[in-house]
Parts: C-alpha cells; structure tokens; sequence
C-alpha cells in the first residue's frame, strides 16, 4: 500500500500497482525505496486525486505502454472507449483537471482520454460555438477578424 | 507533454498555480498539441478564428508537422486495415456481384432501347398525314359513293391482308438475313458456297451428259414404228393418194 496526500492535505491509501500507473509515483516510490513513506501530491486537490485514482484503479491490469512509440497505438482512433467516456462526463472545470493532474502524475492513458473528449467537443462546432462551449473570450480586432475571414474565404463552406 | 522532475518536497512555487482552471485556455501551451491532434483542419481553422492564443496553437508548425507525418498516417492505416474486404460486402448485399450488375446493365439498355424505337415511332407516327390528305394527294383511293359500303369494307380488309402479307413477308426475309448473319454465314462464306455448288453442279452436268449422250443416241437412232410409219407416207405419196397424216 502507499500513502497518497493531495494538495489539501487529505491522504490516500492505494494499492502499489494502482499507484504505479502514474509514472512521477513510480518514479518517486523508486528513489525513496521505500512504499511505506507518505508521497505528497502537491498539485493536485483531493476531489481530482480521488477521481484520478479511481480511473487507475480501472485501468490496474491495462497494459503499460512502456515508451512513447506503445501510446501511438491508442492514438490511432479518436473513439473512446466505453467506461472512460461515462467517467468523463464531468463538468468543465474537473475535465481540465484531470487532465492537469494526468499531465503531472504522467498517465499517458488518462491524458489521452481526457485530450480526446476536449477534442470530441470543438468537433464539427463554428468559431462561434466554440468560444461559447469554453467560454472563450473573442480578442481579436474587428480588423483582424476581416483578415482571417478573407483569410479562410476557401475553407467557409462547410 | 514531458512531465517535470518529481518535487521531493512541497515547492511552495508549485504549490501556487493560481486559481482552479475553469476553461481551455487555463491548460499550458504543451497541452494543446495532444488536444488539437485529434482535429481535423476544419475544425482546427474553427479554432483559429475563436482568440488569439488559440489562433496561435491551431496554426502551430509543430502540431501540422506531427498531425501530417505521424498522426495521419496511423490513423489512416487503422481505418484502412479496418475496411472490409469485397468478398465481405458481397456477402452484407452492399456490393452486387459483376455478373448481377451486367444482367442489370444489359436489361437497363434494353428497356432504354426499347423506349427510344417506341418514342421515336409515336412523334414519327404523329407526323403521318391525314387520310383526307391521301385522299387529295391521290395516295389514297377516295371511297366511291357509288360503291356499297360492304364492297367497300370488303375491298378495305383485302387491302390490309396484301399489305401485312407484304410485311409478314419482309419480316421473315429480316429475320433469315439476322440468322444467317449469327450463324456467321458472312459474304465470303456465301461465295464459296456457291462456288462449290456451282462446281459440284457442273460435276454431275459432266455424269449426265455421258448418259444424256448415250441416250439421245439411242433416241435418235429412228424407232420401228416410226420406220415403218415412215414407209407408209412414202408408198401412199408413190401410189398418189393424199397425205393427210401429219408427220409426228
């Protein structure tokens, strides 16, 4: 077992092989030789550590793509499998982090997902769609804005 | 997309990434590339045109680099390996077998075919003339008041039998040309044939002869009957009486 804390100070008691999908654990499970310590999760709040470490506890006996070549594999198609899309039906704002803290604990798999769900959500949207789903404020110049109209007159019809 | 070395310690600089990121744009820069590779360049010119930032990352030379040479390519040897075969899709009835489809085809053309002769005869047919003008022209026998109608119906039917007897005839006429023509019996065929008749003709006018020959030999050699009858007509001129028997 280790001992997980998140940033909030709340700790987590996870089976090693759970843990150890996120590569910094592993990492740092290695250079402390020794399971036992407490391994503070400094960027990462309870709510989202609970939720990262629930998708690993799913994905336990998943493969482990040892480099970075194995995880083309998965790149290969934007479908998402079943349970990750359900555990990925969350609001905005636990999406991008997730993928934050999968980018900091560097699970590759869960990073992938969570990149295919943002991606499956600007699919097919206008410009205008776009900035309304993310909340994105529009900062160009209406110059500017004229410019890439003109720019992308041969890509409007869609 | 590289991570950073595992802190050991809490660093209080970490520690204070600031408030919770509620949009897209609260990710890093790094972030962008494994989200946007997932897009297609429509999609990703409709990114281009929502905010500067975004307009930046959307049109990254690095992420058209990876998406060109290393996405695009997997995904599409993916997709590719995925298809089904043709053996597959003949068997789903999604694809019709080449036979089936020439069938198809030919009945198509056919109907096609069909429906030009019978279009062009119904505007040719439209353009006939009149009766009343073959009757003017002379093309056409007026009816004659004087003659009754049943004669005159009588005389109309017979008309119609020669012309369909003419057309039946014509008809059989094409239809043997047609045969012949599909038994392969082409011009030089024909001249042959009749080569070989004419030989084979002349041959057994050679036989004949040899008999006609003897034949009339012995036909011309003068029967007893006539030899006599013959005799007869001489002794009675002699004698002085009259001929009166025609020579045979």
């Amino acid at each position: 077992m280790v001992k997980l804390t998140s940033s909030d100070g709340e700790s987590f008691d996870v089976e090693k092989d759970v843990a150890e999908r996120s590569v910094l654990i592993k990492n740092m499970i290695e250079d402390v030789g020794d399971a036992s310590t407490e391994i503070p999760i400094p960027n990462v709040t309870a709510n989202v550590l609970k939720k990262v470490l629930e998708w690993c506890e799913h994905h336990k006996s998943d493969p482990i793509a040892a480099n970075e070549d194995d995880t083309d594999a998965r790149k290969k198609s934007t479908d998402i499998d079943e349970w990750d899309q359900k555990f990925m039906q969350v609001d905005q704002e636990m999406l991008f982090e997730i993928i934050l803290a999968a980018n900091y604990l560097d699970i590759k798999a869960l990073l992938e997902v969570g990149c295919k769900t943002v991606a499956n959500m600007i699919k097919g949207k206008t410009p205008e769609e776009i900035r309304r789903t993310f909340n994105i404020q529009n900062d160009f110049t209406p110059e500017e804005e004229a410019q890439i109209r003109r720019e992308n007159e041969w890509a409007e019809d869609r | 997309m590289t991570t950073a070395q595992p802190p050991l310690s809490s660093n209080p600089l970490v520690m204070a990434r600031g408030p919770p990121s509620q949009s897209l744009l609260a990710l890093p820069d790094e972030l962008f590339i494994p989200i946007f590779i997932h897009l297609d360049i429509p999609d990703l010119l409709a990114v281009s045109r929502t905010n500067r930032r975004l307009r930046r990352l959307a049109l990254d030379t690095q992420l058209h680099h990876l998406r060109l040479n290393v996405y695009i390519p997997l995904r599409l040897s993916t997709y590719l390996s995925l298809r089904p075969t043709e053996h597959d899709l003949l068997t789903r009835h999604i694809l019709r077998s080449p036979l089936r489809l020439a069938h198809r085809f030919h009945a198509a053309a056919n109907g096609l075919r069909l429906a030009f002769a019978r279009n062009s005869l119904r505007r040719k047919l439209a353009l006939r003339p009149q009766l009343n003008e073959l009757i003017q022209r002379g093309v056409y026998p007026a009816t004659d008041a004087r003659v009754s109608p049943v004669l005159a119906m009588r005389c109309k039917a017979l008309e119609r039998e020669k012309v369909r007897n003419l057309l039946e005839q014509e008809l059989k006429d094409r239809i043997w040309e047609r045969i012949r023509s599909v038994m392969g019996c082409n011009e030089k065929d024909k001249q042959e044939s009749v080569r070989v008749l004419v030989s084979r003709y002349s041959q057994r006018r050679r036989d004949d002869n040899i008999f006609e020959r003897r034949r009339r030999e012995v036909r011309e050699a003068p029967t007893r009957a006539k030899v006599y009858r013959l005799r007869l007509f001489f002794e009675r001129i002699s004698s002085g009486q009259k001929v009166s028997v025609a020579v045979a």
